[in-house]
């Protein structure tokens, strides 16, 4: 006997998912498509999505976490490129005469203007570290965005995590209790009736035989 | 230039180009002021209200193994309609994630940008949670008998059957009264 038509039972193998309903990879270019598809393939397996909606979680939660990876990198790209920024500020502050030259020299990595900087931040106990304190003086505004970004996005990925669970707990439990009712119901249609006893013989007519 | 002839000059310039007349001309000055038309729902757009039904459809049989009924279908819309929504958002945030990677000393736009669109993200985010808890809460109810028997529209009774339930009433109008009180009122 097939299930009440009431009463919803999960699928027993769920269709395949088109991965284009959920749009096209978040990949700019100069990114790895094989790495993104790997951590997606390693996503998939670890949560095992079972329908679409848990697919869809599973394919942000990698998004999420490759958009992480990617502001990450980002935050240090743009630390590096604006270096010279640092530095100009830091020469400006030494009164070094042609800042602004010898910080652009220095950052297209010219021998001589890196050994004369180096020689000027030796002079006076300065290294990387506070050029790099500059550079984040001048970016301040930007880095504290992409911190923000990414502060954003992990807890993004922790409210997937827990819709996840929620969604598993919910949809399974009730599920269960659907089907613990719809298999209850059957067994009631099913039960065996005991056939009436039949009326015992009178003890006295026994005993007269 | 005084101010009359300047006047003058503006309404002359005026007549010369009143904007574009080709329909292409027309058609592109249209979209001048759109930014990413993120505001316009997703049902305003035909291509996407079919990708909206065909996305709840396959929510609802993922689910449940076949299509749900009236009450699960809205709900699974309504996700799926967040879903839509959301991938609208991440592709408009892609460009400016480009133009962050391709030159990162001039970051700054790009990051005003994308928090911009970081709104839209959040309220598509909590639309989806939502309609997703609430279809998930629909297509797993059982139906109670007490739901089963309580009329859907207490207003759509027949006088005769309020006549029988509530005793004879004067009140010439519908009762006033939500669902919730209909329930109510039918269970003992």
């Amino acid at each position: 006997m097939s299930g009440s038509p009431d009463l919803p039972v999960p699928a027993a193998s769920p269709p395949p998912v088109d991965p284009a309903c959920f749009g096209r990879a978040p990949l700019v270019p100069g990114d790895d498509r094989a790495a993104y598809e790997a951590l997606q393939a390693q996503f998939s397996a670890a949560l095992k999505p079972r329908d679409v909606v848990e697919h869809g979680w599973v394919r942000e939660s990698a998004d999420l976490f490759w958009e992480r990876l990617r502001l990450r990198r980002q935050r240090a790209a743009m630390m590096t490129a604006c270096a010279d920024e640092g530095m100009q500020r830091l020469l400006k502050g030494l009164h070094v005469q042609d800042f602004f030259s010898l910080s652009k020299r220095w950052a297209a990595r010219e021998l001589a203007a890196v050994g004369q900087v180096d020689a000027l931040l030796d002079a006076v106990g300065l290294g990387m570290d506070h050029v790099m304190a500059q550079t984040l003086r001048h970016l301040v505004g930007e880095i504290e965005r992409i911190e923000r970004m990414i502060a954003s996005n992990a807890a993004r990925q922790a409210a997937i995590v827990r819709e996840i669970d929620f969604y598993r707990r919910q949809f399974g439990a009730d599920v269960r209790r659907v089907v613990q009712a719809a298999e209850q119901v059957h067994e009631a249609e099913f039960a065996v009736v005991a056939p009436p006893l039949a009326p015992a013989a009178p003890q006295s007519a026994e005993a007269a035989a | 230039m005084t101010d009359t002839a300047r006047a003058r000059a503006s309404r002359r310039n005026a007549q010369k180009s009143t904007g574009p007349k080709t329909a292409a001309g027309k058609a592109a000055v249209a979209r001048n002021a759109r930014r990413h038309g993120l505001t316009l729902p997703v049902r305003a757009d035909p291509i996407l209200s079919r990708e909206v039904e065909t996305l709840a459809r396959a929510i609802e049989t993922s689910a449940t193994g076949r299509p749900a009924d009236a009450h699960g279908h809205a709900h699974a819309c309504e996700a799926a309609e967040a879903m839509v929504d959301l991938r609208r958002v991440r592709e408009a945030k892609l460009p400016l994630v480009a133009a962050l990677d391709a030159d990162p000393r001039h970051a700054a736009g790009p990051l005003r940008e994308l928090g911009r669109l970081d709104r839209y993200e959040r309220r598509a985010l909590w639309r989806r949670k939502l309609a997703i808890r609430a279809f998930a809460a629909a297509v797993t109810a059982p139906p109670t008998p007490c739901q089963n028997l309580a009329p859907r529209h207490p207003e759509k009774r027949s006088r005769s059957e309020r006549v029988s339930k509530d005793g004879p009433s004067e009140q010439a109008g519908p009762p006033h009264g939500s669902r919730g009180d209909a329930v109510r009122r039918s269970s003992p």
